[in-house]
């Protein structure tokens, strides 16, 4: 049961949360808060091979709306990830309780200034 | 050729980024009757032409006639085949590649006997469907319908091969096992060199010459064993030095094979290691929630003496400094005067170079709540040091020596965290002030970023995650207005009492830790209920959101845009094609709940996608929606009008009317009826890394059945 959960027919992996946050903020839909994302933009699918075992394999790239590489290009030293509007490390930790998180402090700040 | 409409001036300018050339060869074709020209810098990089390269000299039919001449023709997978064949000469195991793609055998035996009849002339007309490979990879891709039959990829490969194949493995002779992992090996280096896309833009990787060797191997390999031995092939390397005589001989060499790839995402799962991971494991490291792997540096020197398939080592040379003298030392002369021996908190970048790192956070772990994140090393847990060790495989050992599923209390770390340069602020400044005036900042002078300085030492105290979830039920918890959803989205309510920030509207906070099937549901229900409880605006959390499937992503993104023309990304493969995936694909899933958190209707979006496409919402008519990808071209050439237009008139219609006594309350109601709600994401480290998506998807999944059995036998849960 747990199988036929996964194996599901044409998934294809890819760090989904960074083409979210870059295509709503690529036409101009959010502001981004935070800190420069991994910057991964491969997209991966396991292919099934004749032994029962798996092929996974990188078999895209995606590029923002903008048109910018999230992955670094190659071996060239090149920006990767994709980065916020308004700067904030969450390196000081995500409590949980929401309401006293540094970086949802900033984002109702972002939030206020834009009237919303 | 899909690429053709979004040339704007924007794209010409990124043209000239060598970065984006350098992906862009061998996708020449799909730039080259753009409207700029650009196939000039793109080509002309490009020496050895492609076929990909003619393709666009052939075929540049004006569009109308295309579109229709595109649904005649044959489906699109028969020229992916032809391709496939003229690319290797002959046909790579055929039942091998791809077979979900290619479901009728009796046309896919048609095609292979016409290729077997090919001439010359043939060839012209076999690159001009080229063009449609991308095509038919990313129907696949957008399939939705089939994705949501939920079938067992394991059966894409009918049961009997697999059962042949492991009757071969236990009863079959020696020359069976022989076959049969040959057999295997063959089809894992077919749909590599047919599916791998390579980053660097096949710079690092030659698919063609990929299969060529590995045939050459094969001829080789059933001649004699001596005489290989002169053969300067690459597969003499990778393949196991036992040859394929074992289970685990082939397991080995399949291993290499994709290690070769120089890929961090690409690897090859046996049965078992796949069934491992479909039960999912333990917390991670020391059960904390966070996962660790061996540094990529200190992987270096393994990959060094492992035999690679890269093909342009002149590109190397040209493009990367060489790993351990150039960026490293230019890093070190940057490093700060106080590291290494005058302050024991410091560590330099070359010191933690082969230190485990932190390769991803699982959302509501002790790990993140400290405040663990990706790139993190770590230096020491209670009394073991990892600063002695020197090669991969120690590290490796030590880490599986502390990765277990029931650690209970807290653990004692020393993680070092990056410093990073002033100058890397990751807002930079597109405009340099002189003279009184902003002038935009010259390329070139784009200060580097991220510049490491190195990593400063701290202790903390991890309570495990079986700890913290004790430690959680016996807390109070504060109960915040409107609260709910479950372990993949969850959201409350941040009224101004809420928060420990001033702030005056009730603002919508959604978590989204991973991307999946369940997770779009929830979105729009968190987004449903947020607004019934009245929130203004919204906060929508992917921190240590480590991905997930690309296809959820996109269509809970597409329930806050309104044009269906506006692009959510656009996707390169490895056969060149170049693709904008659009929001009105998207619309045309009936999962999609149409236009949230604005004040138009929700069915605004939906409604125009109706009236310019019926067939999207119809089941199976699906066609490629890439000709109406810029909205220049809708405007110019068929005089479709985008959504956005029809806002703007209404707004000048107020204004020129009423110039002479303007009503500003009609006009503020045009524009608050056309309002969206402010929505901010936030993001971090860990935003976007997908290391373990899969298995955190089926943990959760086995919480769900746990509970439900639970709930039956009425423990609760």
């Amino acid at each position: 049961m747990l199988i036929s959960f996964y194996a599901t027919r044409y998934i294809y992996l890819a760090s989904a949360a960074e083409v979210f946050a870059s295509s709503l903020h690529d036409n101009g839909r959010v502001a981004l808060v935070g800190s420069k994302s991994f910057g991964k933009g491969l997209i991966q699918h396991t292919f099934p091979m004749p032994d029962g075992g798996g092929l996974r394999l990188t078999i895209a790239e995606y590029l923002t709306p903008s048109l910018q590489h999230v992955t670094r290009v190659g071996e060239a030293k090149y920006d990767s990830g994709i980065k916020p509007d308004v700067r904030c490390d969450s390196k000081q930790g995500i409590p949980q309780n929401i309401g006293a998180d540094l970086c949802v402090g900033v984002a109702l700040d972002v939030l206020e200034s834009q009237g919303g | 050729m899909f690429g053709q409409y979004i040339m704007d001036s924007s794209v010409a300018t990124r043209m000239t980024n060598p970065a984006f050339i350098s992906v862009a060869r061998g996708q020449c074709s799909y730039y080259s009757s753009g409207i700029l020209h650009p196939q000039k810098i793109l080509c002309s990089f490009d020496a050895p032409s492609s076929p990909f390269c003619t393709t666009s000299l052939h075929s540049v039919p004006n569009n109308e006639e295309r579109s229709i001449k595109r649904e005649r023709r044959k489906p699109a997978w028969i020229s992916l085949l032809l391709t496939a064949s003229l690319l290797f000469g002959s046909f790579p195991n055929f039942n091998g590649i791809d077979e979900h793609l290619f479901d009728n055998k009796a046309l896919a035996l048609e095609v292979v006997q016409t290729n077997n009849k090919n001439t010359a002339d043939d060839t012209v007309d076999i690159f001009k469907s080229t063009s449609k490979l991308s095509d038919q990879l990313f129907k696949a891709m957008s399939n939705r319908e089939s994705s949501s039959s939920s079938m067992d990829s394991l059966q894409n490969i009918p049961t009997n091969k697999k059962q042949r194949y492991w009757d071969s493995m236990e009863h079959g002779t020696q020359e069976d096992i022989l076959s049969a992992n040959e057999k295997l090996v063959d089809h894992a280096v077919a749909t590599v060199s047919t599916m791998y896309y390579d980053s660097s833009g096949g710079f690092n990787f030659d698919s063609q010459e990929f299969y060529k060797k590995w045939k050459q191997f094969r001829q080789s390999f059933h001649v004699s064993s001596s005489e290989k031995k002169n053969n300067e092939n690459d597969f003499e390397l990778l393949v196991d030095i036992n040859g394929l005589a074992s289970r685990d001989d082939v397991v080995k060499t399949l291993k290499s094979i994709v290690s070769s790839l120089n890929d961090r995402y690409s690897k090859y799962l046996t049965r078992e290691e796949l069934r491992m991971e479909l039960e999912g494991g333990d917390n991670g490291f020391l059960g904390l929630g966070a996962l660790v792997d061996v540094s990529p540096s200190s992987s270096e020197y393994e990959t060094q003496a492992l035999p690679t398939l890269m093909e342009n080592k002149d590109f190397d040379k040209a493009i990367s400094r060489p790993i351990q003298g150039g960026v490293s030392s230019f890093i070190q002369q940057l490093t700060l005067p106080t590291s290494s021996k005058s302050d024991p908190t410091i560590l330099s970048t070359s010191q933690v170079s082969n230190l485990p790192v932190i390769t991803a956070i699982i959302p509501d772990t002790s790990a993140e709540r400290v405040g663990l994140v990706v790139g993190d090393r770590i230096v020491q847990v209670g009394e073991y040091k990892f600063t002695g060790l020197t090669n991969k495989q120690q590290v490796q050992k030590a880490l599986d020596h502390f990765s277990a599923k029931d650690y209970f209390g807290k653990a004692d770390v020393t993680i070092a965290k990056e410093v990073d340069s002033l100058q890397s602020a990751d807002v930079d400044n597109k405009y340099v002030f002189e003279n009184g005036m902003y002038y935009p900042k010259p390329k070139r002078q784009k200060s580097p970023e991220n510049i490491v300085l190195g990593y400063k030492i701290s202790h903390v105290n991890i309570p495990t995650t079986l700890t913290a979830t004790l430690d959680a039920k016996n807390e109070q918890k504060s109960n915040p207005s409107v609260v709910g959803g479950d372990n993949i989205v969850h959201y409350q309510l941040l009224s101004p009492n809420d928060s420990i920030f001033q702030h005056s509207n009730t603002v919508g906070y959604i978590r989204l830790t991973r991307f999946s099937r369940s997770s779009t549901t929830g979105f729009i229900s968190a987004i449903n209920s947020l607004e019934e409880a009245g929130a203004q605006s919204y906060i929508i959390d992917v921190r240590n959101n480590y991905g997930g499937v690309i296809q959820e992503a996109m269509m809970t993104a597409s329930s806050l845009l309104r044009d269906p023309h506006s692009v959510l990304c656009y996707t390169l493969n490895a056969r060149g094609g170049f693709k904008p995936q659009e929001n009105q694909e998207y619309i045309s899933d009936p999962l999609y709940n149409g236009y949230l958190l604005s004040s138009e209707a929700k069915s605004v979006a939906r409604d125009q996608v109706r009236k310019e496409h019926p067939d999207y919402l119809e089941d199976g008519g699906w066609v490629s929606p890439t000709s109406y990808a810029s909205l220049r071209e809708l405007r110019m050439t068929r005089g479709i009008k985008p959504a956005h237009a029809a806002s703007i008139e209404d707004l000048e219609n107020a204004a020129m009317l009423d110039k002479k006594d303007m009503d500003i309350s009609q006009l503020a109601e045009i524009m608050s009826r056309k309002s969206q709600k402010k929505v901010v994401v936030l993001i971090n480290e860990g935003t976007g890394e997908s290391h373990i998506c899969l298995y955190m998807f089926i943990l959760h999944i086995a919480h769900i059945i746990l509970c439900y059995t639970l709930h039956i036998l009425s423990i609760g849960c």
